[in-house]
């Protein structure tokens, strides 16, 4: 499936673009609450996907009670806890273990671990675009 | 640019930063705003939007590859 880049504004009054997607979020359990479409930033810089801290809170999660992973960016080291939830992309849910983080600037980032291995990306700059290809299965316990 | 994401960017432009935003599911109008997902998410069920995209804006609009990670 070819997914459009969004646009954002940038600093100077102009405006950029990112290789994005709309997901979804629960907790590995059926019929456990799921969290409406958020916007990810699509990115293989990422060892694995990250999502903000608040939408692990809405999922229930005590979040300090998830494994404690530091973590190296840019930005110097980072404390962040993994849990572990269930990742809903086109083909179906994937259980994958993610990073929550305080004060994430967007809702989430998607990551080699947990997105990138189950599909084949294509950047497509010149559609200002991404393709997706689905690998692989999804969970057997698909809901 | 697309005629859609003229509009997109013309709403985020609009959008308060250090918020979570929920956007129409033609992302052409900003149908609710919150200090929480878990607000925005409940506002955007008041606003009567069945499928919104949510996202979280940004303290300032910068270049996303200086997030820490």
């Amino acid at each position: 499936m070819k997914v459009p880049y969004g646009v954002y504004p940038d600093s100077f009054g102009s405006h950029i673009y990112s290789a994005t997607f709309g997901v979804s979020l629960a907790m590995p359990v059926r019929h456990s609450l799921r969290t409406k479409r958020f916007e990810a930033i699509i990115d293989s810089g990422e060892t694995r996907c990250m999502f903000h801290a608040d939408i692990g809170r809405f999922l229930g999660l005590d979040l300090t009670a998830g494994h404690r992973e530091r973590t190296q960016g840019i930005g110097g080291p980072e404390e962040t806890w993994i849990h572990q939830v269930s990742l809903f992309i086109p083909g179906g849910p994937v259980t994958i273990f993610a990073a929550f983080k305080e004060n994430l600037p967007v809702a989430g980032l998607l990551g080699m671990n947990g997105f990138f291995e189950h599909f084949n990306v294509t950047f497509l700059p010149q559609a200002l675009a991404c393709d997706l290809e689905r690998i692989g299965s999804p969970d057997i316990n698909e809901r | 640019m697309t005629p859609e994401s003229a509009i997109r960017l013309k709403v985020l432009r609009s959008a308060p930063l250090d918020s979570w935003i929920a956007l129409s599911h033609d992302e052409s109008r900003i149908v609710a705003v919150g200090r929480s997902y878990a607000e925005v998410s409940e506002l955007s069920d008041a606003a009567g939007e069945t499928d919104p995209l949510i996202l979280k804006t940004p303290t300032e609009w910068e270049p996303i590859s200086l997030i820490a990670r």
